[in-house]
């Protein structure tokens, strides 16, 4: 980890990072993006997952309901990874040695990792799997990062 | 959500009573509750007439927004009043 500092220090010094960082309500109101993408994406996580482990909407197709959430799906994640770099950018160095950020980092680059290899072969015949997988996983992303603030 | 804000309220009740975010959340927690109670009580229940339509009539799509528009005010009131205790 320790050849990844030089980027840390370099975002935590960029032009975004200051900026965002001398400003009273730049980080808040971003952090407020990054909560209402984080809905949506928790939200259509959990709908899915729900549907292939059958508690949710028995009758409608899995591939029908997966068509139209993946805009909401694919949208409230490209909204929460460039919202969370740019709060990310305004403390990189202090998130450097925090333990709940680089769990954090970990399990949003296995959930990403789940999300674009194997989930998608999995919902065909794997489904209680793929929903288990991906609850844990992006739950675990959003408990880790609660724990950003409270336990360093 | 209720039962657990209820208890994060309940571990700094004072600090929350003299937040001004901590009021507008719950004044926006009520009309969340007035928009969900007028939606049921008027166009909800005249649904066979609507729900096959492509779009739903003005006064649902109004309850529809207004909810959104609400929810996030009480994320927003929320996140801002942890912001400004202590």
């Amino acid at each position: 980890m320790a050849s990844l500092l030089p980027f840390f220090q370099w975002c935590d010094s960029s032009w975004l990072g200051t900026t965002i960082r001398n400003s009273p309500f730049l980080f808040p109101v971003i952090e407020m993006f990054h909560l209402f993408a984080l809905t949506i994406l928790l939200g259509t996580t959990l709908i899915l997952s729900l549907r292939l482990l059958g508690v949710m909407f028995p009758r409608q197709a899995f591939p029908e309901l997966a068509t139209s959430l993946r805009p909401w799906n694919l949208w409230s994640l490209a909204v929460m990874l460039s919202t969370g770099f740019l709060l990310f950018t305004s403390e990189a160095v202090k998130c450097y040695g925090n333990d709940s950020f680089r769990a954090k980092m970990l399990l949003l680059f296995t959930a990403l990792l789940f999300r674009f290899t194997l989930y998608p072969k999995l919902t065909r015949n794997w489904g209680k799997l793929a929903a288990g997988l991906s609850l844990v996983l992006w739950f675990s992303v959003g408990l880790a990062g609660r724990a950003i603030g409270f336990l360093g | 959500m209720f039962a657990t804000g209820l208890l994060l309220f309940w571990s700094q009740a004072l600090k929350a009573y003299n937040s001004v975010f901590f009021r507008a959340k719950v004044c926006l927690l009520l009309l969340a509750g007035v928009n969900a109670v007028v939606y049921h009580l008027t166009v909800y229940r005249r649904m066979n007439e609507w729900e096959n339509k492509l779009v739903p009539p003005p006064q649902a799509r109004l309850a529809g927004w207004l909810s959104l528009i609400i929810w996030a005010g009480v994320i927003a009131a929320g996140r801002t009043m942890a912001y400004t205790l202590n």
